[in-house]
């Protein structure tokens, strides 16, 4: 290791152009990799208070269609009766919450006596069993409390703060759409990227609200228990969609089933259409080939480099081959070496990215399209920092593969004479 | 038995336009122990079988026998493996990797090798370039190094192996009188006191007089 470590830095010094074009054109096609696979993560990997989005579920819309004419179709989402009974008490959930689908932004006054605007979520008392919302200060409202329709109001810590200054907040009362609440807890600041458990006020849902039979805010957020696959609580639901179709053919409708209820990957899509079935595999592929562009570009150019620093080692490759080395552990060599050289370009291309995320906040959006910088925490866990050098390694293999099978393959008596 | 055996080679280099005969019909056989000088005018086909014996090249036709070994037969691992432990290569633009340091270079065969710690390695490293007396270099690199000193690097990592056979293309071609006395004088010693079989290609016919015996060439034939 010692030995290449020399010969890497015998080579930038002797071709430094080659050498710091090589390294930054890495550096910037990591930075490019890690700008998507990081917009791409944000989206599906769990953090806190959404802790659990390999194991979450929601149910979001119904779409009835009229049993006579195919073109009459109604969709939307759910009312709080149809999300219980599409959703409700399914097998292998373990945690089930009724919220809206979408904030509300109301106009919100505290003591500090300033009015401002706060997006405020209305749920069930399930919402802080499923989301895993860090309770600094009090309590969460209970089931009765959402029953009662009580005007009580969880705050995030920044909101506390803004509605009433340093003082503590819970038993305190404010002022939300004109309408009186009491603070009852405070819990710590979550990510608009966060996009089924953020909110800045979160208060009882309002479960009478109906638009029509069926269609309403509602929406269900569901904990499936561990090992319990997708797919079965998919069969369960539409097991439902069936009942519920018995329930509405008086009313000369049918149900129409759209593969709900939607896992992360559909969530983050930003799918929106009561009416569509989700297709994740189309985006998956663009992704893909995203991914394989933003490699392969980079790897030819990155693997003509090498060919030229090869060039100028063409005569120790001869003696290497001459004194024994085999064209198995040239190849390795100098997959090797150019590996350490893609992995300095990948580090300086991940720092790049996760500074980019951090001060560019237009690149990261939640669903409905609203801005936001991931938190630290969020870019830097194992999966993100795997994909970043999973990609230097293919990057690496990609680029250095021909020149390298060249390189072993050269004739030793051509190399050691070559000038 | 012969240490190196060469039965009926021919080499003939084909591009789609012409056909180069390099070697002919040669016969050679040296004997362990054996300084050999191989001379003739340039492009007369030393260096191409000088190539062969080191299993550099391969023979368009004939037999190779090194050390009671067939190796038309070996496969190029093998091939690999047969020159890292038998054989040494001494060349005339000496062939140092100028990112390594003395010691790296001459290490270099021994990298190569399975069943030696860095520790044994080193050893049998400082071993050698203190025989050559050149340890003080140790830590140079090969262009701080002059010419006669690069090419005592380049027999130092020629015999770090141990191997039975040297082979020295033109050793003292780039020298001046002096080191190339001192370089002949080297090869002479190991050919002396380790037995080492030496086969050197040279244009220096007083330094051919010194070795044991000469094989002339001309046009790929020997002729005496």
């Amino acid at each position: 290791m010692k030995t290449k470590l020399i010969q890497i830095i015998y080579d930038m010094r002797t071709q430094p152009v080659i050498a710091w074009v090589t390294v930054i054109g890495t550096a910037l096609s990591i930075f490019l990799i890690m700008t998507v696979v990081m917009m791409q993560q944000v989206g599906i990997m769990s953090f806190a208070p959404e802790s659990h989005r390999d194991r979450m579920l929601y149910g979001m819309f119904l779409h009835k269609q009229s049993l006579e004419n195919e073109n009459d179709n109604r969709s939307a989402g759910l009312s709080y009766e149809s999300a219980k009974k599409l959703y409700g008490e399914l097998d292998g959930v373990e945690e089930i919450s009724y919220q809206y689908t979408d904030l509300d932004r109301y106009d919100a006054k505290g003591t500090t006596g300033g009015k401002f605007t706060v997006d405020t979520r209305q749920t069930d008392d399930g919402f802080w069993r499923v989301f895993d919302h860090k309770l600094l200060d009090g309590r969460y409202y209970d089931a009765d409390e959402v029953a009662a329709k009580r005007r009580v109001a969880v705050l995030s810590e920044a909101t506390a703060r803004k509605l009433f200054g340093g003082e503590n907040a819970v038993g305190q009362h404010f002022e939300l759409d004109h309408n009186d609440y009491e603070v009852i807890g405070v819990v710590a600041n979550s990510s608009i990227l966060a996009s089924m458990a953020y909110g800045e006020v979160f208060v009882p849902a309002d479960y009478d609200k109906e638009w029509t039979t069926g269609m309403g805010p509602f929406m269900a957020a569901m904990l499936i228990k561990e090992g319990v696959k997708f797919d079965d609580i998919r069969r369960q639901v539409k097991t439902r969609y069936a009942e519920y179709d018995s329930e509405i053919k008086s009313e000369g409708m049918k149900t129409v089933y759209h593969e709900s209820p939607f896992d992360q990957e559909v969530i983050n899509t930003g799918h929106r259409g009561s009416n569509i079935t989700p297709d994740t595999s189309s985006s998956r592929m663009m992704r893909y080939i995203i991914y394989a562009i933003l490699l392969i570009v980079p790897a030819i150019n990155l693997s003509s480099m090498l060919h030229s620093r090869l060039r100028r080692r063409v005569s120790e490759i001869g003696v290497r081959r001459a004194f024994g080395c085999t064209r198995a552990r040239i190849i390795t060599d100098i997959v090797a070496e150019n590996l350490v050289v893609t992995v300095v370009g990948g580090m300086i291309g991940f720092a790049l990215g996760i500074v980019f995320a951090q001060c560019y906040d237009g690149l990261y959006t939640d669903p409905t399209g609203t801005a936001a910088r991931p938190a630290l925490s969020m870019l830097l866990n194992w999966r993100i920092i795997g994909i970043a050098f999973g990609s230097c390694f293919i990057l690496n293999i990609i680029s250095a593969a021909v020149p390298a099978w060249q390189a072993g393959r050269l004739n030793p008596v051509e190399a050691i004479n070559a000038k | 038995m012969s240490l190196i055996e060469l039965n009926g080679i021919s080499k003939v280099y084909r591009t789609k336009e012409i056909e180069t005969t390099a070697l002919e019909n040669v016969n050679l056989s040296v004997e362990q122990g054996e300084f050999l000088s191989i001379m003739g005018p340039s492009g007369c086909g030393k260096s191409t079988l000088l190539n062969i014996i080191g299993l550099l090249d391969k023979p368009t036709e004939g037999t190779v026998r090194l050390i009671d070994t067939d190796c038309n037969r070996l496969g190029d691992n093998a091939m690999s493996h047969f020159r890292n432990t038998n054989l040494g290569f001494v060349f005339q633009s000496f062939h140092l990797i100028p990112s390594l340091d003395v010691a790296s270079n001459v290490e270099l065969p021994l990298a190569y090798r399975g069943g030696m710690s860095a520790a044994e390695r080193r050893e049998r490293v400082d071993e050698v370039l203190e025989r050559l007396g050149i340890s003080h270099r140790k830590k140079h690199f090969p262009t701080q190094l002059s010419g006669g000193q690069c090419q005592r690097v380049a027999i130092a990592r020629a015999i770090v192996g141990r191997p039975s056979i040297v082979l020295a293309d033109e050793p003292t071609g780039n020298l001046d009188s002096k080191m190339g006395a001192e370089v002949m004088s080297l090869l002479h010693s190991l050919n002396a006191d380790d037995g080492i079989t030496i086969v050197m290609v040279t244009h220096n016919e007083a330094q051919a007089q010194q070795t044991d015996r000469i094989v002339r060439f001309f046009d790929g034939r020997v002729i005496s």
